[in-house]
């Protein structure tokens, strides 16, 4: 009888847990989707920033896209680290795990001091709200806002990301395997999220 | 690792060996997603060059590939593949609100003027 109650328990921290995490996922699927919607909207019935046509200038268009690229590459990266992290923590490695977890941390700040260079350097040539070149184009000046506020967004869930995969390396060090591997799963889910929505703001920013 | 001196099911290999067989098999598995996920990102900046100007194309195949990408990473890296119903049921939700969003635009820019 006591087993049967332990296992019930064992189902809904485990299971109860993954269903709340799937659904703070949906609140996060609502939340990018709404304005991932009002964005295509609008560039769709648009002429001044019209999908399919690159609103990014042709100067300093270039530069922006590879490092947007590389980024792209950055984040698969760390979602491939993370997956071999939670390996790792169910295999009870808790050396490969640490590397794996510490390897998706550090690809991750990368990924935002990639995105402060791209940040600086379209400041630089005047690509932002209010300057005086989107003020002469006003669908550029549509388009940079919308930029900025989806790109910064995703950069928000990034830093939250690395405060969570942080915490779980930290509790790491000492916690038992299972525990650690059950931390893990639930940050690698949120991780592979926030990958997912840039694998559609890579596209639809930068490339049509 | 350290290896069972016990069998597997079928009797011919030690457990040990075949639980790192098995670990060694998704080693591999996530490494070849991975490898996939790249290769659709070359895939993705290269159908945006060939496509360029061509706005109904250039669209679908950015979100073909983007959806194949986010399909990958969701079955595979999220491990969707081995989720209850529940699980599809909940994002479900999500992805019917977001259809929803967008087919409510397109009243709006069919009767535009520009």
């Amino acid at each position: 009888m006591e087993a049967a109650i332990t296992t019930g328990a064992d189902w809904r921290e485990d299971e109860g847990g993954k269903v709340g995490l799937w659904l703070f996922i949906l609140s996060e699927i609502l939340l990018f989707g709404a304005f991932l919607a009002s964005y295509i909207g609008t560039r769709l019935g648009n002429p001044e920033c019209a999908l399919g046509v690159v609103v990014w200038p042709e100067a300093g268009h270039l530069p922006g896209l590879a490092m947007a690229a590389l980024n792209t590459v950055i984040l698969l990266t760390s979602s491939y680290t993370m997956v071999r992290a939670i390996a790792r923590a169910e295999r009870g490695d808790r050396d490969g795990f640490r590397a794996n977890l510490l390897a998706t941390v550090g690809l991750g700040a990368g990924f935002l001091v990639v995105k402060g260079v791209e940040y600086w350097f379209k400041v630089s040539h005047g690509y932002y709200p209010g300057s005086d070149l989107a003020k002469a184009d006003p669908g550029l000046s549509i388009f940079l806002s919308y930029y900025y506020m989806l790109t910064i967004l995703h950069a928000l869930h990034i830093v939250a990301g690395l405060i969570w995969n942080g915490t779980a390396y930290y509790a790491s060090a000492d916690a038992p395997m299972p525990a650690v591997a059950r931390r893990a799963e639930y940050a690698g889910l949120y991780w592979h999220f926030v990958d997912v929505v840039w694998v559609f703001l890579f596209p639809l920013l930068y490339l049509i | 690792m350290s290896q069972d001196m016990t069998t597997s099911a079928g009797g011919a290999l030690p457990i040990g060996v075949a639980k790192d067989a098995a670990a060694d098999e998704a080693d591999a598995l996530d490494t070849g997603v991975y490898l996939t996920l790249l290769a659709l990102t070359v895939a993705t900046l290269a159908a945006s060059q060939l496509t360029h100007g061509g706005r109904i194309m250039a669209v679908s195949l950015a979100l073909i590939l983007a959806s194949a990408k986010a399909a990958l990473i969701g079955f595979y890296f999220m491990g969707l593949r081995r989720e209850r119903t529940m699980t599809f049921v909940i994002l479900g939700v999500g992805a019917l609100a977001v259809l929803a969003l967008l087919v409510g635009i397109l009243p709006d820019l069919t009767f535009a003027r520009f």
